[in-house]
């Protein structure tokens, strides 16, 4: 007699996601940053920040850096980042 | 019944243990293959709803339903009546302060550690005595073996991708341990951290494998366990270094010790916390988190001062404590379970709903 199993694994919850608006240029924009302060990844993240600054000229910057490095940045200070600039740069160390 | 699950079929026992292998279905031991019948009787008797969702699994999202955590308790051979531990303790992951995709993800070499409160520990058999942390009861072994394999199946928690912890500990198999109300010379657990004395309840805390203190109690005064338990704590590899929580398990004579010298569980974390510090000058051997994070050392110890002591329990709430394992001898063994550090996750504790 056969058995029948069960699969464990269940299903994915969907992620709602906004639609995605294409940049032509990254120059001028208003550029987001959201670092979780690892201490692996500080001088990195320093460089990359003067980096855009110096290639992209960006209008405005918005940083989120999160006080919990290990915790997701609160979801109140993430959703204000989307609403005030045109992208971001998401970076963390491990 | 109808499932709501993928069904596959095999020829036999022998086989369904294979092609539970092949799925990538288990924690590296074999499993109860998980057939209809069995996960239709957890089913039956908590008489809930199969597809009422208990909360979503990071890092792969996946939905962890009554049917699914069923799934996963039969696969690790638990009772009807055990699923309602494993329930709650999934209740209380995914409670955002617990951080499981952190848990699940980091480097660190954190489980969640389940611990029992409360009336169900007796009716269900939990091993508070001999070998706590260990082998040989079912109700232990199998509620923290079902908790890894919903971790492992429904949460895709897979070892080297995505899963980054660099050591690991047996505790990954099943880390669940429960209060010993008989020996307990104080509070039980659950009623600390505010339920009702007949209410059970589980608390779940992201902490490293058991390291063992032979705190002495039996021959030595509740001064000389204090001094011995605070060395352990405050050790320069512990990720307390930066805060955060962390268990120590107290044996029987230990805690008798402790309360014989009038000492209440208050008390004695006050005391702990008073002496598990190490001095600047060796702290600031042990890299670190970054010198700007508000939850590194030099936040409460003048980095210039040599002298100056660091306190390896931030807060009194970063020190769980409870009673359990056996009388033994004078060594009176207890075991500290070191945290994930900082604020990286916090306990988190849920009543247990019997049907």
């Amino acid at each position: 007699m056969s058995i029948l199993l069960l699969d464990p694994t269940g299903s994915v919850a969907k992620i709602r996601r906004q639609e995605e608006h294409h940049l032509e240029s990254l120059t001028g924009k208003r550029v987001g940053y959201i670092f979780n302060q690892h201490k692996s990844a500080l001088d990195f993240w320093q460089a990359l920040e003067k980096e855009v600054e110096k290639k992209f000229k960006p209008s405005a910057a918005h940083r989120v850096y999160k006080e919990n490095t290990w915790a997701p940045a609160p979801t109140a200070d993430v959703d204000r980042l989307i609403q005030e600039t045109d992208y971001a740069l998401v970076g963390l160390g491990a | 019944m109808q499932f709501a699950s993928r069904v596959f079929e095999t020829k036999d026992i022998a086989s369904a243990i294979e092609f539970c292998y092949e799925q990538r279905w288990t924690d590296g031991l074999p499993v109860v293959p998980p057939t209809a019948d069995a996960v239709e009787r957890i089913i039956a008797y908590l008489r809930r709803d199969p597809q009422e969702v208990i909360g979503i699994i990071p890092p792969r999202d996946g939905v962890a339903t009554i049917e699914t955590i069923a799934i996963n308790c039969v696969m690790a051979g638990c009772k009807p009546e055990y699923v309602t531990i494993v329930i709650a303790a999934i209740e209380a992951m995914v409670e955002e302060r617990f951080n499981l995709n952190g848990v699940q993800t980091t480097t660190h070499s954190c489980a969640p550690l389940l611990m029992i409160s409360g009336p169900a520990v007796k009716s269900l058999g939990f091993n508070t005595k001999e070998c706590t942390f260990g082998h040989g009861c079912r109700a232990s072994a199998t509620i923290g073996r079902a908790v890894r394999l919903i971790l492992w199946n429904i949460g895709g928690g897979y070892p080297g991708e995505p899963c980054k912890t660099t050591q690991g500990h047996p505790g990954y198999y099943s880390f669940c341990i429960a209060d010993d109300a008989d020996a307990n010379p104080w509070e039980p657990l659950h009623v600390e951290r505010g339920f009702k004395p007949d209410d059970t309840a589980v608390t779940i805390a992201a902490v490293e494998g058991p390291h063992l203190i032979g705190s002495g109690a039996g021959y030595g005064s509740a001064e000389d366990v204090l001094y011995v338990l605070a060395d352990s704590i405050a050790t320069l590899g512990s990720p307390q270094v930066s805060g955060g929580d962390m268990v120590l398990v107290l044996a029987p004579m230990a805690a008798t010790n402790l309360a014989n010298a009038g000492l209440s569980k208050a008390d004695v974390m006050r005391e702990l916390m008073r002496l598990a510090t190490r001095p600047v000058r060796e702290v600031r051997r042990r890299g670190s988190i970054a010198e700007t994070h508000p939850m590194h050392w030099n936040k409460i110890a003048d980095p210039n001062d040599d002298n100056a002591r660091v306190r390896f329990v931030r807060d009194l709430e970063n020190l769980i404590i409870l009673v359990a394992g056996g009388w033994g001898s004078g060594g009176a063994f207890s075991s500290l379970c070191a945290g994930w550090g900082a604020r990286r996750s916090h306990p988190v504790a849920r009543r247990v709903q019997f049907p």
